[in-house]
């Protein structure tokens, strides 16, 4: 539903701004006024300046570019709708890498900071923390527009962490984002114009926008957010709106009512106090079943005793969720484990069309039914923190094979015909006071940052840490005050001296082909069509490896975490490694892990090219 | 000097990490290292005690800098940043805003050490910058600065232990260390700024024995009515004399034993406010030479008398070359100059005006003078002596007179150096197309009213940029070549490769040829190239290290390009080629 928003008008007064009238029939009409210079600071382009050449060029994105994208462009969160976080450009490559070069950089806005650019017909589109977005030149950093959402002061009353803005979208003349305020919104890419604006949620209920929206074919915008227990169940939901109007088409919760399905997988809790089921990462979506693919995290608590049970499943916390695009409706489900630790499973789910033939002597878990050989449609990945490697039939949800990565021990054992997980009953909490060593910690195993996959090896890529925690569970009753309800000491997996790892693994077999291991903490990963496979890690190193081996062919010291998501695109033929660093609750955590390395904290967009005369 | 108890207890506060790589096989720097320093390290703010901000380095030359790549960044800490790295033996000493200084491994950009000063809370509200970082020293096992807190101190440069300091003034009394200082002969001397409150007694430039922190002697810029000079002040009484600051870096002539230094504008500027526009005001805007050893100012030479705050503070290249002004270019010389002859000279721009001024720098005689960037406040100089002849119409001689001034406080010439290649014989300055109409508001001095004049900023009037850079012969005064653009340029370097590297305020950083002024290689850093560019070696590999951030001189200046929209981070840069 489009919602009147009517704070934000009281904000922007006097200026007018079309809403809806009437629900369904939400039809827009023109901005009768652009958006109140207090909330953009669209300052005008000098006329005859590349940028506004580009500005002049700018085609409208269609659902054919989201469905197969220039490869100049990276237009989503992943650059594809399936998550694979790779890019056919060549121009750097294994033999020229090491000439990469400094093009430019620029300063971004403080907060916590995990961007990703969008790149469009040479124009970067960059979510600064805060929801401050910006239009950048892509080929000399200078500044087009800059777009400054006026977020409530007391937004960190509700929740933490509230700058982080991980992505943008783009569809048609519009860029799409989520705010700190609960709104979803779209801006022009030509002015930085705010055009829509929908109401979500009141963001004093607590539902937060970590991540922005994917935008698929059809033009509908696609989020995910996590959700305060303030918020209760209803805060915890994917959205549709229409990218052109704003509209809302649908919201699904991850939290059943009772009389609905899977409502019984929480005992006797009453719907209210069924909380923080969030989507707090960015969907996939495949085109030809027209499908959303989108994982949940923990409840709040966590540890189950404290909420109906240790017996029960509290769907659809830590699962894979296939949701029918056009209405939301949940067409399966698969729960990766039931949870006691905040050992989330939002993370991106790649979809891969491949030969399955999982190697028995690599994965631990492989479902008695697989044919070894077929060519099937998958769902696969790490989706959550415990480090899993799962492969799922994408149009079913049947369990195809899991096995470990980095040292985990939470769940025991898998099912190898539902792919249902045992948990490891001695980590499991009763009663308060109690203290268990679990691995991987809230940190990860796996988090935000992002794997990739590359079609050139058939290898997915996953930055992946060595963390345990002293878990302690710290209450006997659920309460807004005790999210998770258990209090955490995080430390390097005992007999390990590193944290970061990268682990290339076959969705196939299911094979490690190389693993890199370094003490400081490993960020995300990208993959390209020069054969290359680029990351970051907390103590500010940018590298590239060779993605056959991983070798490191190229460094350079960013100093600051290399927090936010790298991306490549090109302009007037010129391939171009985007960057980004600055701190979040994670990276500041996993940098204590290696007090000895002491990087800066700066929120910094760094731009590489090769030197023009070597390319 | 204050005693090592209070130093202890100060250390309490200064949150100083344990080294990461502790080099026990330091070895202490030395007089003559100094004076002859090791191409690989870059020692002292503009690399050698005579300014010339010039690096015999030359891997990176002509033929192969469009190649170089960035090897390290690191955010800088908060505040207005205008440093330049010490780099000695592989590690990197970098001043951060308000009295932050890191040691840093020059190859990897990995910290080593942290020094935090504890700042004073009311500092901001006894001196407009205080955050100002500029430079470092180093002598022995010491790295030497200024605090804002108005302290000489010296941190251990293997740990990042303070060793000793001694106080200066008093901050609550105004004086100002945007700069830090320099090492002549064991002597640790530098000039500040002095603001009103200070009084006479604030401008002073001052040496500390490197070692212990005892101070050796402190020169006053302003004369007593008894002293010589007083009697240029007419009737001004001694309290009422302000703000002749020296708030830039001196440099050193080991040989002649003479510290060169300049000096600003007083407070007020108009000079109808103090005792009439005929005195002379010594010794603000001029250059001094002084006794290494003693502080005695064995020399001056006053370049103008100033009424619109066009301070003369800037680095004086100590330069042997053969003199041979060319009339054509160069408008005011010295009769008495025979051309072709080799002198000891002092040269350069000293002063926000433009001007190149030439001087025997054994003597202080004017040899030669010829302004850059237009400016009309000079109508002529006197070819004997060297004085300045001030433009009469641009005189206040009233309240509420408005005049365009050109150029503008903001320079001409301001904090960025010039540089100059001996490979070239060129020297080449950062200058900027500006004007101010300028008000003057007050009748009589008072410290509320610190230059009593208003400003209103303009590019200068026909011209489309505001950035110029300038190479000009020391020998001849010659324009060799002039690089014009829209955004303000700052700090230069010159290098043995034949390189001159320089940044923008718009973010820009670049390699020009330094026989044409071709650009040979550019990097956008996205935020105002507010720090002055070095380039140092380790184990055989050259680097180029350059910083950026905001300050109110790169933002007077950017403001004068609206559509140019760079940031204002604080960052580190460091480029080498690849490997």
């Amino acid at each position: 539903m489009h919602r009147p928003s009517l704070h934000r008008n009281a904000l922007a007064a006097p200026s007018v701004r079309r809403f809806a009238t009437a629900l369904g029939a939400a039809i827009c009409t023109a901005l009768a006024s652009p958006a109140s210079p207090q909330e953009t600071a669209a300052i005008p382009v000098a006329p005859d300046s590349p940028a506004a050449a580009r500005l002049r060029n700018f085609e409208p994105v269609t659902d054919e570019m989201l469905r197969n994208p220039d490869p100049e462009d990276w237009l989503m969160w992943r650059r594809t709708l399936d998550s694979w976080g790779y890019s056919p450009l060549d121009q750097i490559n294994r033999r020229n890498v090491s000439q990469l070069t400094l093009v430019w950089t620029r300063a971004l806005a403080p907060g916590d900071q995990e961007g990703t650019p969008l790149v469009h017909d040479g124009v970067m589109f960059f979510p600064n923390p805060n929801d401050i977005t910006q239009a950048i030149d892509a080929a000399t950093g200078e500044l087009i527009w800059e777009y400054r959402r006026r977020v409530p002061e007391d937004v960190g009353e509700y929740f933490p962490a509230a700058p982080t803005n991980r992505n943008l979208a783009i569809y048609g003349n519009h860029i799409l984002d989520n705010g700190a305020d609960g709104y979803a919104y779209a801006l022009d890419a030509r002015t930085g114009n705010l055009v829509w604006e929908s109401l979500i949620l009141d963001y004093r209920r607590g539902a937060k926008n970590s991540s922005g929206p994917i935008s698929i074919p059809g033009g509908k915008v696609i989020s995910g957010r996590s959700c305060e227990p303030e918020g209760g169940p209803e805060a915890c939901v994917v959205t549709a709106f229409d990218a052109e109007t704003g509209r809302e088409l649908w919201r699904t919760r991850t939290i059943p009512k009772p009389g609905e399905p899977g409502s019984e997988t929480w005992g006797d809790v009453p719907y209210e106090k069924r909380w923080h089921v969030g989507m707090w990462m960015v969907p996939s979506y495949d085109p030809e079943t027209n499908r959303i693919y989108v994982g949940t995290s923990v409840t709040a608590p966590a540890p189950k005793f404290m909420l109906g049970g240790n017996e029960e499943q509290h769907l659809y916390h830590n699962s894979t969720l296939a949701l029918d695009a056009e209405t939301g409706r949940i067409v399966w489900h698969f729960q990766h484990v039931v949870d006691h630790w905040d050992l989330d499973h939002p993370f991106e789910r790649l979809l891969i069309e491949t030969e399955v033939a999982p190697d028995p002597d690599a994965v631990a878990w492989i479902n008695p039914r697989v044919r070894p050989g077929e060519v099937r449609k998958v769902i696969t990945g790490i989706p959550g923190k415990t480090g899993l490697v799962y492969t799922l039939d994408r149009e079913t949800g049947d369990f195809l094979w899991a096995r470990e990565t980095i040292e985990q021990n939470v769940i025991e054992d898998i099912n190898v015909e539902s792919g249902r997980a045992i948990v490891n009953p001695d980590k499991i909490f009763t009663a308060a006071g109690q203290e268990k060593l679990i691995c991987p910690s809230t940190s990860g195993g796996k988090n935000y940052p992002a794997g990739a996959y590359s079609p050139l090896t058939r290898l997915m890529y996953y930055p992946l840490q060595n963390t345990c925690m002293m878990s302690t569970s710290a209450a006997e009753e659920q309460s807004i005050e005790e999210l998770y309800a258990i209090r955490n000491r995080v430390q390097i997996t005992p007999g390990e001296e590193n944290v970061g790892t990268i682990h290339a693994i076959s969705p196939s077999t299911g094979r490690t082909a190389w693993k890199y291991e370094q003490r400081a903490g490993m960020l995300s990963l990208v993959a390209t069509g020069g054969g290359l496979l680029f990351g970051g890690d907390v103590n500010g190193r940018f590298r590239a490896f060779d993605q056959e081996t991983g070798e490191v062919l190229w460094e350079v010291n960013l100093g600051s975490p290399v927090n936010g998501y790298p991306v490549t695109y090109a302009v007037d033929g010129r391939q171009y490694v985007a960057v980004s660093t600055g701190g979040s609750g994670l990276a500041f955590g996993l940098a204590r892990l290696s007090p000895e390395l002491r990087p800066g904290t700066g929120n910094q967009l760094f731009v590489f090219a090769l030197p023009e005369r070597t390319r | 000097m204050r005693p090592l108890r209070l130093a202890a207890a100060l250390l309490l506060g200064a949150a100083s990490l344990p080294a990461l790589a502790q080099r026990d096989d330091f070895a202490p720097v030395t007089d003559e290292m100094l004076q002859n320093p090791d191409p690989a390290d870059w020692l002292m703010w503009r690399r050698t005690l005579n300014h010339w901000g010039y690096s015999p380095l030359d891997q990176i030359d002509r033929r192969n800098v469009a190649r170089l790549r960035l090897v390290w960044t690191r955010p800088l800490h908060p505040g207005i940043q205008e440093g330049t790295p010490l780099v000695y033996d592989g590690v990197m000493y970098f001043p951060n805003p308000n009295d932050i200084t890191q040691a840093i491994d020059a190859a990897t950009g990995d910290l080593i050490w942290e020094y935090r000063r504890p700042v004073q809370p009311d500092n901001a509200e006894y001196i407009p910058f205080p955050s100002i970082n500029r430079n470092l020293a180093i002598y022995g096992t010491y790295i030497l600065d200024n605090g804002a807190d108005n302290f000489a101190y010296a941190i251990d440069a293997r740990t990042g232990e303070l060793a000793w300091e001694t106080q200066i003034l008093d901050y609550r009394r105004g004086a100002q260390h945007s700069s830090g200082p320099i090492v002549a002969n064991g002597k640790v001397v530098s000039g500040r700024s002095c603001e009103p409150e200070g009084g006479p007694e604030a401008c002073v430039i001052t040496a500390f024995d490197a070692q212990t922190g005892r101070e050796l002697w402190r020169t006053r810029t302003i004369p007593r009515p008894d002293e010589p000079g007083g009697d240029t002040w007419g009737d001004i009484p001694y309290e009422e004399r302000r703000h002749v600051g020296l708030w830039m870096v001196p440099s050193f002539d080991p040989e002649l034993n003479l510290i060169y230094v300049g000096t600003s504008v007083t407070s007020p500027a108009p000079k109808f406010m103090l005792a009439g526009n005929d005195e002379q005001y010594l010794y603000h805007n001029s250059t001094l030479a002084l006794n290494a050893d003693t502080g005695e100012i064995v020399w001056y030479l006053q370049h103008n008398v100033d009424h619109w705050d066009l301070d003369h503070p800037f680095e004086r290249l100590l330069i042997d070359t053969v003199t041979a002004p060319d009339p054509d270019a160069v408008t005011w010389i010295n009769p008495r100059v025979r051309p072709g002859e080799t002198r000891k000279v002092l040269t350069g721009i000293p002063g926000k005006t433009g001007i190149v001024y030439t001087l025997d720098r054994a003597t202080g005689q004017f040899l030669w003078a010829r302004p850059t960037v237009e400016q009309n406040v000079i109508a002529s100089v006197n070819t004997e002596s060297g004085a300045g002849v001030v433009n009469t119409d641009k005189l206040f001689t009233a309240p509420g007179q408005t005049r365009l001034i050109c150029p503008s406080l903001a320079g001409g010439k301001n904090y960025h150096a010039g540089t100059y290649s001996p490979l070239t014989g060129l020297m080449y300055f950062p200058l900027q197309n500006t004007c101010q109409e300028s008000t003057s508001i007050a009748a009589r001095p008072s410290l509320d009213e610190l230059y009593a004049i208003r400003n209103r900023d303009q590019i200068t009037p026909g011209k489309d940029g505001v950035g110029t850079i300038e190479a000009i012969s020391v020998q001849t005064g010659r324009t060799a070549w002039k690089h014009e653009q829209r955004a303000g340029v700052t700090s230069l370097m010159a290098t043995g490769g034949g390189l001159l590297f320089g940044g923008d305020v718009n973010g820009r950083f670049r390699a020009y040829d330094q026989r044409t002024g071709e650009i040979l290689w550019e990097v956008n850093l996205g935020s105002q190239v507010t720090g002055f560019p070095v380039t140092y070696a380790v184990d055989g590999k050259q680097y180029v290290a350059i910083s950026t951030g905001g300050t109110p001189n790169t933002f007077q200046l950017s403001s004068l390009t609206p559509e140019l929209r760079p940031g204002s981070a604080n960052n580190l840069y460091v480029f080498a080629l690849p490997d």
